[in-house]
């Protein structure tokens, strides 16, 4: 029975490991980052493309937002339509547009999260963390021995 | 992502709307959210979300809680309410509004992506009313509780 259970156990591992090294290596040929489209720009030059970044400059003259994309050297230069009154220099954006320069996109869509709003979303989730280990251990431990979770109480 | 705060409420909320353990529920309901240890890994300089998205689809989600399930006596029962917990966690995430794509709903078989843009993840009406609704089912269920002794 106790060697059913690990050979069940490394079995899922070697499928979630199999499904972890799939999604690394073919992922950007199905939903490709904004650096690999931008490694390879000709491939990508006049597509729809959509990446998300931090706004570093909101130009209302250009209707232009100059963005940095996280972890990259990359700043784009963002054309749109409308610039919204309450874009500001640090807000969170995610672009759908055409890719129509190595560093230029045409917005067709924009959605706007606000820094603060964006960091409370973190400190929202914070309490979680204790409220979800209190809920479990509350009526389970884990026993070192059998190296299983069991019932705290019988009858719980 | 609706925040952890929501996303472990609705769970709460299920488990006792269905008599199922919640603390396991409530697990399930974070099990998709692993996806985040990529922000470990940022903090290192390294960046491995590609390869940590599948933790955010339902296959991936389901073999985690698969495995955690493994620690417990009865696996089976283990499993069921960490996968209504991750069921909880994909409804959810499924009315969150992008301006394009959503979750890979049948990774690994497609890598098609489906949501519904109903609700901004900046939202937090939303955690407001997860945190009303969540007292009122503890009233609810403190009274059953009170008139059943």
């Amino acid at each position: 029975m106790k060697h059913k259970r690990l050979i069940l156990g490394i079995f899922l591992a070697i499928i979630l490991t199999l499904l972890i090294l799939y999604s690394g290596l073919e992922y950007n040929n199905y939903d490709p980052g904004i650096e690999y489209i931008l490694e390879n720009f000709e491939t990508y030059n006049n597509t729809k493309i959509s990446f998300s970044g931090v706004i570093e400059e909101v130009n209302t003259t250009n209707q232009q937002i100059t963005i940095s994309i996280p972890r990259t050297p990359y700043l784009m230069e963002i054309k749109t339509d409308t610039i919204e009154d309450n874009m500001q220099k640090g807000d969170i954006v995610e672009i759908l547009g055409v890719l129509d320069g190595k560093y230029h996109v045409t917005a067709e869509k924009i959605l706007v999260i606000q820094q603060w709003k964006y960091d409370l979303i973190f400190i929202r989730s914070l309490p979680a963390i204790p409220f979800a280990l209190y809920l479990f251990f509350r009526t389970r431990r884990f026993n070192k021995k059998t190296f299983r979770f069991e019932w705290r109480d019988k009858d719980a | 992502m609706p925040d952890w705060l929501t996303h472990t409420l609705a769970g709460w909320i299920t488990g006792k709307a269905i008599k199922m353990e919640v603390g396991l529920l409530v697990v399930g309901s974070l099990i998709p959210d692993l996806v985040k240890i990529n922000l470990a890994f940022l903090y290192l300089g390294v960046d491995l979300h590609h390869f940590l998205n599948p933790f955010h689809t339902p296959a991936g989600a389901f073999f985690i809680a698969g495995i955690f399930a493994l620690f417990f006596e009865d696996a089976k029962k283990a499993f069921i309410p960490l996968g209504i917990g991750i069921i909880t966690h994909f409804i959810l995430d499924f009315f969150l509004v992008h301006v394009s794509g959503g979750m890979k709903l049948l990774f690994p078989i497609s890598w098609s992506e489906w949501q519904y843009y109903l609700i901004r993840s900046d939202d937090y009406h939303m955690t407001i009313v997860a945190v009303l609704a969540a007292i009122l089912v503890y009233i609810i269920y403190f009274y059953h509780k009170k008139e059943r002794l």
